[in-house]
C-alpha cells in the first residue's frame, strides 16, 4: 500500500489547490490526523490559510522532507526563510499553528522572539502592529514593577 | 548552480504574479487593503498557545519589556501557567545563587543587595544588583530559596525577592513578637497549587528580656499565602489554628510540599532534638523522633533528597569519615531508612563540611570553606563519585531557578 506514492489535493480558502505527496503533507499534524482517521475525500480543505502562505509552507515542507541534506544547509535555508514581512510571517504562524507543525511553529515563533528582542514596547507595538490598549496609569505601575529591564 | 538560482529566481514572482492577478480577480477588497499597507497582522490577536511559544523563547528583560507592549501581552506572560512552563522549560538549567554584597550607601540611605549565580558547572556568572530599598537590616544570613524566590528576614521584617527580575518587596506587616528578635519562618514554593507560602513564627508574651526564657505554649505561626494573581500588597497572614509542638531551629526545609525544622522544646537545651513538619494541605504540625538515638542537634541537617526528607547523620561522620544518609519513609508511622553511606575518606575535615538541601539530577551538594575560598563539592549517588567547584568567595549559596514571577500582579 505505502509503496506506491500517494497524492493528495489541498484546497486553501482562496480556492487555489495543491497537489502534494501525502509523505511530504502529513508533516502537518492536521492533516496527518485526517489521512490516519480515513476522513479524506479527494480533496482537503484548509478553511485558514491562503495560497500565498501556502506555497510558502509548501516550499519549507519540501526542503525539509528533502533526503540526504544536511543540518546547515537547512539552517541557511531557514535562516533565508523567515527573512519576510510582519505580515508575511503573521500568516504562516497562523497556518504552522493551525497545520500543527510544531517544528516550523517553533522555528517561527524563535524568529518573533528575536524581533522583540532589544526593542522598547514603543518599537514592539509599530513593528507589529499592536494596539496599546493600556491607560497611561496602568502602563506606567507595570513600568515601575520592571524599572530594571528599562536601565 | 547558477543557473539553477536564477530558474527560481525568474520563477517566484511569476508564481506570485499568478496569485496576486487571480486574487485580484476574487477579492478585490483584500488587494486594496494590501495596497493602502493597512495590516491586518496584529500581533496580539495571537492564539495563546502561540504567544506562550514565543514568549517562552525570550529572555526575562525581553519578558519585562514585553508586558508593557499590550494586555494581552501582559496577561500572557504573568499567567501562571506561562510562569509555570517558563521554569519547568529546557535551557532554564538550575544555578547556584549566592548573596553577594549587603552594603549601605550613606549618601541615599539605601541599601543594595547583590546576587550572584552560577551554573552548575561554576560557570557562567550573572549578577543581580538591587538598589533602592530602604532597609539597612538586611544581611545574608537569614535567607531561603524556592522556585527562583528568596525570602528574607531582618528582625522585624520580611521580605521576598526575585534577583532575576530585580525585585525586592516587602511582606505586609506580620503579627510581632513579645520577645524581640524571636522571629522564625519558613519558605517554600507548592507546586501543586502553584503557590508560594511564607510560614512565620511569633511569639505571644509576656515579654521577656532573654530569648532563653521562651516558653514553647506561647509559640503561635501564621501562614502568608502567594498566588500567580495578585501580588503581595493584596496577600495577608492567616493565623494557623494549631500551635506549634516545638520551637523550630535554623530555616526550615521543604520536602514534597511540607516544611520540616528541627526543633526542641527549649531555646537551650542539650538533649535529644525532634523533627517539626508542617503540612500546607491540612495545616497541621506532626512531630517526628530521629532514625538513630545517638543523633544530636550539632550533627544534624535537614535535606530535601529526591522529594524524601534525609537526614544526615554527621555524629558519627566526625569519627569514621562515613557519611550515613537516612530517610524518612513513612511520616506517620515515623519510619528511617539507611540508604547510602558515603565514603569521604580524606578529602574533608568534617568540622568544615556543611551540607545543604540538596539533590539536583542524582548529585548531593556539599560545601566546605576553606579560608575565604569555598568548595562545592557533588557526590553523584549513583556512581558514587565526587566532583568539585572551587570559588574565591565564601558565602551561603542555594540551588535556584530563574523565575519571570512578579511579586507584584
Amino acid at each position: 500500500m505505502s509503496s506506491s506514492t500517494k497524492f493528495l489535493t489541498l484546497k486553501t480558502n482562496d480556492k487555489e489547490e495543491f497537489v502534494l505527496d501525502e509523505a511530504i503533507a502529513i508533516r502537518s499534524q492536521t492533516i496527518k490526523n485526517m489521512v490516519e482517521d480515513d476522513c479524506v475525500s479527494n480533496v482537503i480543505p484548509l478553511p485558514n490559510v491562503d495560497s500565498k502562505t501556502m506555497i510558502k509552507v509548501i516550499e519549507y515542507w519540501k526542503k525539509h522532507s528533502e533526503e540526504g541534506i544536511s543540518k546547515d544547509k537547512l539552517m541557511d535555508f531557514d535562516k533565508a526563510f523567515v527573512k519576510v514581512d510582519q505580515s508575511i510571517l503573521y500568516a504562516l504562524i497562523l497556518a504552522a499553528n493551525f497545520l500543527n507543525d510544531a517544528e516550523m511553529l517553533d522555528m517561527i515563533c524563535q524568529e518573533v522572539a528575536n524581533r522583540i528582542k532589544g526593542k522598547t514596547p514603543e518599537e514592539i507595538r509599530k513593528e507589529f502592529n499592536i494596539e496599546n490598549d493600556f491607560t497611561p496609569e496602568e502602563e506606567e505601575e507595570i513600568r515601575n514593577e520592571n524599572v530594571w529591564a528599562f536601565e | 548552480m547558477v543557473k539553477v538560482t536564477r530558474r527560481k529566481q525568474n520563477k517566484q514572482p511569476n508564481k506570485k504574479k499568478e496569485i496576486s492577478i487571480r486574487r485580484r480577480k476574487k477579492c478585490s477588497r483584500i488587494v486594496i487593503k494590501d495596497e493602502n499597507d493597512n495590516r491586518s497582522d496584529e500581533f496580539d490577536k495571537l492564539p495563546i498557545d502561540v504567544l506562550t511559544c514565543i514568549f517562552l523563547k525570550c529572555g526575562l528583560k525581553t519578558l519585562s519589556i514585553s508586558r508593557c507592549v499590550s494586555k494581552s501581552w501582559n496577561d500572557c506572560i504573568i499567567s501562571p501557567l506561562f510562569v509555570f512552563s517558563h521554569r519547568k522549560q529546557e535551557g532554564n538549567a538550575p544555578e547556584f545563587l549566592f548573596v553577594e554584597t549587603t552594603r549601605y550607601l550613606p549618601r541615599s540611605c539605601k541599601s543594595k543587595l547583590q546576587f550572584v549565580s552560577l551554573d552548575m558547572e561554576g560557570r557562567n556568572e550573572d549578577l543581580y544588583t538591587i538598589l533602592d530599598y530602604p532597609d539597612t537590616q538586611i544581611h545574608c544570613n537569614g535567607w531561603t530559596v524556592s522556585a527562583g524566590l528568596v525570602c528574607l528576614s531582618t528582625a522585624c521584617r520580611i521580605y521576598l525577592c526575585n534577583p532575576a527580575i530585580h525585585q525586592l518587596r516587602e511582606l505586609p506587616n506580620s503579627s510581632p513578637s513579645a520577645t524581640p528578635g524571636y522571629e522564625h519562618f519558613g519558605f517554600g514554593y507548592l507546586p501543586s497549587k502553584k503557590e508560594y507560602k511564607v510560614l512565620h513564627f511569633f511569639y505571644l508574651g509576656p515579654p521577656r528580656g532573654l530569648a532563653l526564657e521562651i516558653d514553647v505554649a506561647r509559640i503561635r505561626c501564621e501562614v502568608f499565602t502567594l498566588s500567580c494573581s495578585g501580588g503581595i500588597s493584596n496577600g495577608r497572614w492567616k493565623e494557623i489554628a494549631e500551635q506549634p509542638p516545638y520551637h523550630p531551629i535554623f530555616r526550615g526545609v521543604l520536602v514534597n510540599e511540607c516544611l520540616y525544622w528541627l526543633g526542641k522544646d527549649k531555646i537551650v537545651y542539650v538533649g535529644q532534638p525532634r523533627i517539626m513538619s508542617f503540612d500546607f494541605e491540612n495545616e497541621k504540625f506532626i512531630s517526628l523522633g530521629f532514625p538513630s538515638a545517638s543523633m544530636n542537634c550539632q550533627g544534624l541537617n535537614l535535606m530535601d533528597l529526591k522529594g524524601s526528607l534525609c537526614v544526615a547523620d554527621r555524629v558519627n561522620f566526625r569519627k569514621s569519615s562515613i557519611l550515613d544518609l537516612w530517610i524518612l519513609k513513612d511520616k506517620v508511622r515515623c519510619i528511617w531508612a539507611k540508604e547510602y553511606s558515603i565514603d569521604f575518606g580524606v578529602r574533608f575535615d568534617p568540622m568544615t563540611l556543611d551540607c545543604f538541601h540538596s539533590t539536583w539530577n542524582e548529585e548531593i551538594v556539599f560545601r566546605q570553606e576553606v579560608g575565604a575560598m569555598m568548595i562545592i563539592f557533588f557526590y553523584d549517588i549513583k556512581r558514587k563519585t565526587f566532583r568539585q567547584v572551587q570559588r574565591h568567595r565564601a558565602a551561603p549559596i542555594s540551588i535556584y531557578w530563574k523565575t519571570c514571577f512578579s511579586l507584584d500582579s
